[in-house]
């Protein structure tokens, strides 16, 4: 630049070198995004059965991290945490609609014809009976088992969970003979 | 003595550290029983989580950056209640014509819509994020009070009324790029104590599209005037014209080679140089 104007005063290095020390906290926001926004959304989504509810909730759940400003000491239990949280508002606010559906879904799924067993059953019959069995199991083995499907390690679980981390595997086997003993007393009633 | 539940899900999760792990498989190298129920345990959980995978739906689109902007004009009210100026969705495109408020809350609930929230579900928080960014749209842009240059009486002069304008959170380097020359025009550059970088179309319409680290006015054919205020606090802003740099800020130092006028702001001519329109003060 022709007849560039200079202004004498220290700059650049000390701000270079604070950017390299402090990286960007929004930087570190969209890695920890990019790589947990899709399993907590499944987690949210599995825990509702309501994709557009979990969508909204993972959202709301990164929207509150960024204006943290800051990452928690555990970023992953801290995320399931106040994701399950904004489900637990979310859900006691439809309460009684939740209920109502999933006896629908039960009664719906007891009295539909059995498929022949040459057929088996089919996809939309097998997500119901999936749903309503999530639905029908106590709520921390239906969080624990789900959280585990995502990969979630023990110590995050018991912290989301507020459990004794050395429990988890016992409380994880629990929760999935619940899953089990409900699925299979459906499918048997067919 | 067979090994219990707990270490069962913990050899198969691999929960274990490695002196109950060298346990556990010396117990399981001599039992039958209990590699059994290892074995079931593995079918138990794969069959369970194949299970769960029916019940799945597609999850969302969403940028991150869009959640980023969302944030930042929530902590910008926070801050100075609606009168602050705060960071717009990034990657936006928005046209802005007079009186075209509505342009930019479409746009913007275009994109929360691509992003895949729904903004319709009962008790969805994304109408209330769309609604406090159009209102900040609607809002008349903030009176800024223009620098003083120490020693110099103060001077006011009256500005133009502003037409469109932008705010963006200023990043580690940040370019802001007028995409063409212009037959006439001017940017007025100034510093300040706002922490934003806001840029503003004073006499015609302009379209401004944000990335992470840059700001596009698209300026083809304008002969507008504009004003851009940098914190000073911003690390590294340059402004463009097309590639060729009029004006670069890293810390504290100050490379152009524009004059200044009565108030200290730097006086960018967006003619090409060399043009009779190219002085600044030039008709």
């Amino acid at each position: 630049m022709v007849g560039a104007i200079r202004h004498p005063n220290p700059p650049a290095a000390a701000s270079r070198q604070r950017s390299q020390v402090n990286p960007s906290f929004h930087d570190v926001f969209v890695e920890l995004f990019h790589s947990h926004f899709e399993k907590l959304y499944r987690y949210l989504d599995r825990l509702s059965g309501e994709p557009e509810l979990a969508g909204d909730l993972a959202q709301e759940t990164f929207l509150k991290l960024y204006q943290r400003g800051y990452l928690p000491d555990k970023p992953e239990a801290w995320l399931i945490t106040v994701a399950t949280n904004l489900f637990r508002n979310a859900r006691s606010m439809g309460a009684r609609r939740a209920r109502l559906l999933t006896a629908w879904r039960g009664a719906d799924t007891l009295s539909d014809p059995s498929p022949s067993p040459a057929e088996g059953m089919d996809a939309d019959e097998s997500r119901r009976l999936v749903r309503t069995t999530l639905d029908r199991m106590p709520e921390r083995e239906r969080r624990m088992l789900l959280l585990r499907a995502e990969g979630y390690a023990y110590r995050d679980i018991a912290s989301a969970l507020n459990l004794n981390e050395g429990s988890v595997g016992t409380l994880l086997a629990r929760a999935k003979r619940a899953f089990r003993d409900l699925y299979k007393g459906m499918t048997d009633a067919h | 003595m067979h090994i219990e539940d707990e270490q069962i899900q913990r050899i198969l999760h691999g929960e274990l550290g490695a002196p109950a792990r060298e346990g556990v498989h010396r117990h399981l190298a001599g039992c039958a029983q209990c590699r059994l129920r290892l074995a079931e345990a593995e079918r138990e959980e794969q069959w369970i989580f194949d299970l769960l995978r029916r019940t799945d739906h597609t999850a969302p689109s969403v940028d991150p950056e869009i959640l980023a902007a969302i944030g930042d004009v929530n902590r910008a009210e926070k801050r100075a209640r609606v009168k602050a100026v705060a960071a717009p969705p990034w990657g936006v495109a928005v046209a802005v014509a007079r009186g075209g408020w509505l342009q930019w809350a479409a746009g913007i609930a275009l994109a929360v819509a691509v992003a895949g929230a729904a903004y319709t579900a009962p008790g969805s928080p994304v109408p209330a994020w769309v609604d406090r960014v159009a209102e900040w749209i609607r809002s008349p842009a903030p009176q800024v009070p223009s620098p003083v240059t120490p020693g110099k009486p103060e001077t006011k002069t009256p500005s133009p009324p502003v037409t469109a304008g932008i705010a963006v959170a200023p990043r580690d380097r940040f370019t802001i790029r007028f995409a063409a020359w212009q037959s006439r025009g001017l940017a007025r550059v100034a510093l300040t104590n706002e922490p934003n970088i806001i840029a503003r179309a004073l006499n015609a319409a302009a379209t401004f599209t944000t990335g992470v680290d840059r700001l596009t006015i698209d300026n083809s054919g304008s002969t507008a005037d504009y004003e851009i205020e940098l914190p000073h606090d911003a690390p590294w802003v340059e402004i463009l014209v097309g590639e060729r740099r009029l004006f670069l800020k890293e810390g504290q130092l100050l490379v152009t080679g524009a004059p200044t006028d009565a108030e200290g702001r730097y006086l960018l001519s967006l003619s090409p140089p060399g043009s009779q329109a190219g002085r600044p003060g030039a008709s």
